[in-house]
């Protein structure tokens, strides 16, 4: 079969009902997904879960999908505001002691083998969960996907000055845990 | 900081051009505070690049789109009822309204636990099942949906709802084990509204 390799052509062909192009879009944006929700919650069974719910969104609304802005720069509104969704959510069951919140890793459920990777990424994890969301969502936009300041204005609608200041005082809150931490 | 912040990421990441690049790095030298902060937004930097291309194992990798056809081929199979949520969602919200207003008039809870009795496990299932509906339903239904649905909650149901409601119905309510998926009865419209007033009030 034909393969499909840009957006345009995998979201029409999904659209006139072909499945496949949906996972050939899923397996291009999967890790993208995964990241930002992973460094947003600090952990792997949370990132799986938004990784699926983001899927799902996609699935149930791709037919709408009008190319105002790039498929990345959508799929990365819709993750980062269901990332917040979820942190959101879990805030309220813990202020309800509904579920006992555990920073426990899950080992067996995890999915990077190299070891030394995953000792850098779990600390790493453990300073960006310091910020507050609001300024960890911006940080992450920022130093990992180095996305501009209009990008991130785009995604999160809010604006430049506003973003500037919350990633001014995310920026030295890092550096001094940084320090603190001993990296 | 926030405009040496701007100059020193577009230094690091390739987006200047040659004669700003020059101009940067003539300011780099003539201040030290300056070239003090590069560094330190230099090391910063590196080590978040250590942690950014690592990869994923293959079989999660692989994994992910079967879990999402697996879900995606249970929601089918729940199909059939699919077309009678919003039916289902009106008869829920009334059945809940009838709960919490007679529960909090009943002195007795011999009764409730009486009303209980009378659903069969299959009715209690059927329920539970389309419960589920509501925690996605901001994905199947349009815009104008929504706004049908808040309107028709705000004019008919919210203040007697709230007017209703007292502490000890509260402490009344928060005593039922169910409590503890609250989360998943309440859209995120609601999430964010309870999220709001909790920071407002300095709970959380």
């Amino acid at each position: 079969m034909h393969e499909l390799n840009n957006d345009f052509e995998l979201i029409n062909s999904f659209i006139s009902g072909d499945e496949s192009a949906f996972n050939q879009l899923a397996v291009k944006y999967q890790e993208k997904i995964y990241w930002h929700a992973r460094r947003m919650t600090g952990n792997h069974l949370d990132a799986d879960e938004i990784v699926q719910e983001v899927l799902l969104v996609l699935y149930n609304k791709l037919k709408s999908f009008k190319f105002k802005s790039s498929l990345y720069t959508w799929i990365y509104a819709i993750t980062n505001t269901r990332s917040i969704n979820f942190l959101k959510k879990k805030s309220l069951r813990s202020f309800f002691s509904l579920d006992e919140i555990s920073n426990k890793r899950f080992d067996q459920n995890d999915v990077i083998d190299d070891l030394e990777a995953k000792q850098k990424i779990e600390k790493i994890e453990n300073t960006l969960q310091k910020l507050p969301v609001k300024q960890r969502e911006i940080f992450i936009m920022r130093n990992f996907d180095e996305l501009s300041y209009e990008e991130i204005s785009q995604i999160t609608g809010k604006s430049i000055g506003t973003l500037k200041a919350n990633h001014f005082h995310a920026l030295n809150k890092i550096k001094e845990l940084v320090k603190y931490d001993k990296f | 900081m926030i405009n040496s912040e701007e100059k020193f990421f577009s230094y690091l990441k390739g987006r200047m051009y040659s004669d700003e690049r020059k101009e940067f790095e003539d300011e780099l030298n003539r201040s030290d505070n300056l070239n003090k902060e590069f560094v330190e937004y230099k090391r910063l930097n590196s080590i978040l690049d250590e942690t950014k291309n690592i990869q994923l194992s293959k079989d999660y990798s692989e994994s992910v789109i079967t879990d999402f056809r697996k879900r995606i081929e249970s929601k089918k199979l729940n199909r059939p009822y699919f077309k009678y949520r919003y039916a289902f969602a009106s008869i829920l919200i009334i059945i809940a309204g009838y709960f919490l207003i007679s529960l909090f008039d009943r002195e007795n809870t011999q009764e409730i636990k009486f009303l209980l009795t009378e659903y069969s496990d299959t009715e209690i299932d059927l329920l539970s099942t389309n419960f589920d509906y509501s925690s996605n339903i901001e994905i199947n239904i349009d815009d104008d949906a929504f706004n049908r649905i808040d309107s028709i909650y705000n004019e008919n149901l919210s203040e007697s709802l709230i007017g209703s409601i007292n502490e000890n119905s509260l402490d009344e309510i928060f005593s039922f084990n169910n409590v503890a998926n609250v989360d998943e009865y309440l859209s995120d419209n609601d999430v964010d509204l309870i999220y709001d007033q909790l920071i407002n009030k300095e709970i959380l």
